[in-house]
């Protein structure tokens, strides 16, 4: 028998939940879905010993309540503060909560594991604009109903619609904004660049590079999210997600909406 | 001449999806089976469309070859579905449908604004109940492992009367 086995162990409930509660922020700040948040933090709490605790987790918070060896309670409430999407950081959450539970990692090291997770550096805003320019290119070149050389045009005058959005969306300035507006100004960016450029060379096709240029801003993430909660039977946290994609897919159509309509009223433009 | 835009269809998806998982931070080996994926389905439902004349019928089973193939492929390579089908679907989701509802409605017509914005609608709910749906039978059929596992005895805390 090795002396650790011999000592009286500490109480550790403090270090359990505040993991837990570390796990599913990281998965909920990163686009991950609400039930699978809960999911891992009830595993982490398991896999610790914790029969008793309980896990509620909201899109906008998460409250983890446990109990100590005399048995009073820790309670634990954190609200997310960022949102963005990194699915690299939820498949590692999942991947450490897994290890966790088959014993290959110990709590300490899973905690720091979280923490070093939590605050890795995202990749540079350019670096990000430039992967949603290029990608809007490719959507744009997808609608194309015709293969002629103004296709070029198209291509690069998407690239820089979306470039702008993006960088403008992934401001600092706007970190604490709500999604509504960072979307609703990024789309009429999007309209602005795309309206200018066609009425100025008048060659081009308005509605390839527009629709190409919003499918980065479209909620497809948030909605598959919302829809999987909803099945998974977490019928709360499906209808704030689904609400918060209908006040997105507003934004995008106002933004452009409002641009368009003044192309068509003052500049005497066709669509 | 056809065969040229289905060509051009299969590699802007591919390129448009694999730029869209950057931006996502799918690791990059995933990411490459991803916008495979997510570039058969579309041209799946690009086939379908024209062989059977009915867009919704294209959507629900382009989103399904999507789900699925994500589910194997999830399998085969150890990760979760979810970073295969998120960059996978990203070609269907209806970006040309919201432009259209905006479209109509700039252009004063209500009529064309309802149907047009009723259709995208029911659009984008087929493709993510589809994935929603597939994902969920495949958690809860197709799983050996139980999802929450039983407390894992090197972590149990001793019982209380042993401790002091």
């Amino acid at each position: 028998m090795n002396t650790e086995q011999m000592l009286p162990r500490v109480d550790n409930t403090d270090l359990v939940v505040d993991t837990a509660q570390l796990a599913a922020l990281v998965i909920l700040e990163n686009g991950g879905e609400t039930f699978r948040a809960e999911e891992t933090a009830v595993i982490i709490c398991r896999s610790a010993g914790r029969e008793e605790s309980e896990v509620f987790a909201l899109p906008h918070g998460i409250f983890i309540t446990a109990e100590r060896q005399d048995g009073s309670k820790v309670s634990s409430v954190v609200r997310t503060k960022s949102r963005s999407i990194n699915l690299f950081k939820v498949e590692r959450v999942n991947a450490y909560s897994r290890a966790f539970a088959a014993g290959e990692l110990s709590l300490d090291t899973l905690n720091k594991k979280l923490n070093t997770l939590r605050q890795a550096a995202r990749y540079r805003r350019g670096f990000l604009a430039l992967v949603a320019g290029l990608s809007s290119a490719m959507f744009s070149l997808l609608f194309e109903e015709t293969l002629t050389a103004t296709v070029f045009f198209d291509l690069a005058v998407t690239l820089l619609c979306a470039f702008a959005a993006q960088y403008v969306s992934l401001s600092s300035r706007l970190k604490n904004a709500y999604q509504f507006t960072v979307t609703f100004i990024a789309s009429i960016l999007i309209g602005l660049i795309a309206v200018l450029s066609v009425w100025l060379t008048g060659i081009g096709n308005l509605s390839c590079i527009i629709i190409g240029s919003i499918t980065p801003l479209l909620p497809g993430l948030s909605l598959t999210n919302a829809i999987r909660d909803t099945v998974m039977g977490d019928i709360l946290s499906g209808t704030v997600r689904i609400v918060e994609t209908l006040l997105v897919a507003v934004a995008i159509a106002g933004g452009i909406g409002l641009v368009l309509a003044g192309y068509v009223s003052f500049l005497g433009g066709v669509l | 001449m056809s065969l040229l835009y289905y060509l051009r269809d299969f590699v802007a998806c591919v390129a448009a999806v694999y730029f869209y998982g950057r931006l996502m931070a799918v690791p990059y080996k995933p990411l490459l089976w991803a916008s495979l994926n997510g570039a058969v389905a579309y041209v799946a439902y690009r086939l379908i469309y024209l062989l059977a004349g009915h867009e919704l019928l294209g959507y629900l089973v382009a989103s399904f070859l999507v789900a699925v193939s994500s589910e194997v492929l999830a399998r085969l390579l150890k990760k979760p579905a979810t970073i295969f089908v998120l960059p996978g679907i990203i070609p269907l989701v209806p970006g040309v449908g919201l432009y259209r509802t905006m479209l109509c409605l700039v252009q004063n017509d209500l009529g064309g604004f309802v149907s047009v914005g009723v259709r995208t609608l029911f659009i984008s709910g087929i493709i993510a109940v589809t994935v929603a749906v597939t994902n969920a039978a495949a958690r809860n059929f197709f799983v050996r492992r139980p999802v929450v596992p039983p407390s894992a005895e090197h972590n149990r805390m001793p019982p209380q009367d042993k401790i002091l």
